[in-house]
């Protein structure tokens, strides 16, 4: 019958609501989490477009993130060794 | 046929010009579509394809149904945030219009627009067939629409052909601009009538709070590439009770040989819409723009002052309503048509002078008039543009008082 509605294949051929699948593993996660901060980084640049004088404080947050990123990344070499 | 290798090289590294982190793009139809962090996040993990799709539910197959991600109450939190019932997510706004109008109206129908809707309004009552009647503006320099005129244009419709327009929309706020117009006053002509009203929120809803059943609003249609820190194509078709089964009448048809149905699509989305990334950044977003509506009266209030700066300059002066009510301003700049005229560069000299200190958005060659928004920029961005406008004026020996 659903068939006949339309849509819905991937869920009908693997069952609705099953996903163990999706909590994925820890170096995506990170090599994501890094895109994300970067992605953080580049919204904070947007702000002070077009020339990106930063002051102090922005300086500051923004190392942090890197920082962040550099941890991250070490995560994923880390991760990529185990494999 | 094979494409050379050569020619498509072009297509693997495709860069904007005029990226949102190196350049203060003052166009019109940009600003209120710079994506918020949290959707440029959301572009990655939901490019493929049909990403949001992998968990369609099986008996109702549609895209308003999926919870996983949580589409299903985004259209009711959409649908609250605009005071209306229902929200589905449609391509554009244009297809938001041609949607009501489609399922309102039959062929050769009248329906009555104000005379400063964008192009696409027209268009989409011309894809139904249907005539329009206009309601005019009270012209240069205020360019405001009578309101009370859609009282006139009902009666002559009645009048040409015996049976009232089969709907009349509202521009809340025109491209043209930027007059914000005062809703509630068709709300009610269209009530007295009982005809729907559309209200065209393109430049407004996202922007500005938006509660369309105290407009009086039948339906609302709005943009989210223009006004929800959304990607394209993403629209808004936001419906009351009252037109429900009208507007999201569901499919009839069946197949003469297999009898094959779909009873439960709705048939003017054809199914489903926008099945991928841009619904997602709407989504994304959608926190941020709760949030930001709040912030409206501060956005009006750097518009204001940017055009109390720009008009020191000899020869400008803000078309349109004044006070600004909304960020969109049209500008006259007769001193900068008259550099224009010796320039070398003519009609083109200010968009490139502006593109040289990183601003672009000004229409190229456009110099005895154009339009900015700023909507979004920071205060240090505002006066950025402002200096900006400064030195070329004083370039050009152009007074500024
Ligand atoms: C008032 C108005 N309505 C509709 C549109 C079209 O929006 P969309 O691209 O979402 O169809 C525009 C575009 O500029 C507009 O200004």
């Amino acid at each position: 019958m659903a068939e006949w509605l339309g849509g819905g294949l991937q869920t009908r051929l693997l069952g609705f609501e099953s996903s163990p699948w999706l909590h994925g593993d820890l170096m995506i996660s990170e090599i994501k989490e890094s895109i994300n901060d970067l992605i953080k980084i580049l919204s904070i640049l947007r702000k002070k477009a077009p020339f990106h004088n930063l002051d102090e404080n922005e300086k500051k947050e923004l190392i942090n993130i890197l920082e962040e990123i550099s941890k991250r990344i070490n995560k994923i070499k880390e991760e990529i060794i185990k494999k | 046929m094979k494409i050379p290798k050569e020619r498509l090289e072009k297509y693997r590294n495709i860069k904007r010009e005029f990226s949102e982190e190196e350049y203060i793009n003052i166009h019109p139809i940009q600003r209120g579509g710079v994506l918020t962090e949290e959707a440029m996040r959301a572009l990655i993990e939901f490019g493929d394809g049909y990403s949001v799709c992998d968990f369609c539910p099986p008996k109702e197959a549609r895209l308003d149904m999926i919870t996983r991600p949580p589409i299903r109450d985004f259209y009711e939190d959409l649908a609250k945030f605009l005071g209306m019932d229902y929200v589905r997510v449609v391509t554009r706004c244009r297809e938001a219009i041609f949607i009501a109008f489609k399922m309102l109206s039959k062929p050769n129908d009248y329906v009555i627009i104000d005379s400063n809707a964008h192009y696409s309004t027209y268009l989409a009552a011309e894809l139904c067939e249907l005539r329009i009647k206009e309601v005019p503006n009270n012209g240069y320099p205020e360019f405001k629409i009578n309101l009370e005129a859609y009282v006139d244009k009902i009666e002559e419709v009645k009048k040409e052909t015996g049976k009232l327009p089969s709907a009349i929309l509202l521009t809340h706020v025109d491209y043209l601009y930027g007059n914000l117009n005062d809703a509630k006053i068709v709300g009610k002509i269209a009530k007295d009538y009982n005809i729907p009203f559309i209200l065209n929120c393109a430049y407004s809803a996202g922007l500005m709070p938006i509660n369309g059943k105290e407009l009086g609003a039948d339906i609302i249609t709005g943009s989210g590439h223009k006004s929800w820190a959304a990607s394209a194509p993403t629209g808004i078709l936001a419906i009351n009770e009252s037109l429900k089964e009208k507007i999201l009448a569901r499919s009839k048809i069946s197949g003469d040989i297999t009898k094959r149905e779909f009873k439960n699509k709705e048939v003017a989305l054809l199914g489903c819409t926008v099945m991928g990334a841009p619904l997602i950044t709407l989504m994304a977003s959608f926190p941020k723009i709760v949030e930001r509506v709040e912030k409206w009266e501060e956005e009006v209030n750097k518009t204001r002052y940017l055009v109390s700066e720009l008009e020191r300059i000899e020869g400008f002066k803000q078309l349109g309503i004044r006070p600004k009510l909304h960020t969109l301003t049209h500008m006259e700049s007769e001193s900068f048509y008259r550099v224009s005229l010796n320039h070398k560069r003519k009609g083109f000299f200010l968009y490139e002078e502006l593109r040289e200190r990183k601003i672009v958005g000004i229409q190229p060659g456009l110099t005895k008039h154009f339009k900015f928004n700023t909507y979004g920029l920071t205060w240090e961005q505002i006066k950025y543009v402002r200096d900006a406008f400064f030195d070329i004026a004083k370039k050009y020996n152009i007074e500024i008082h």
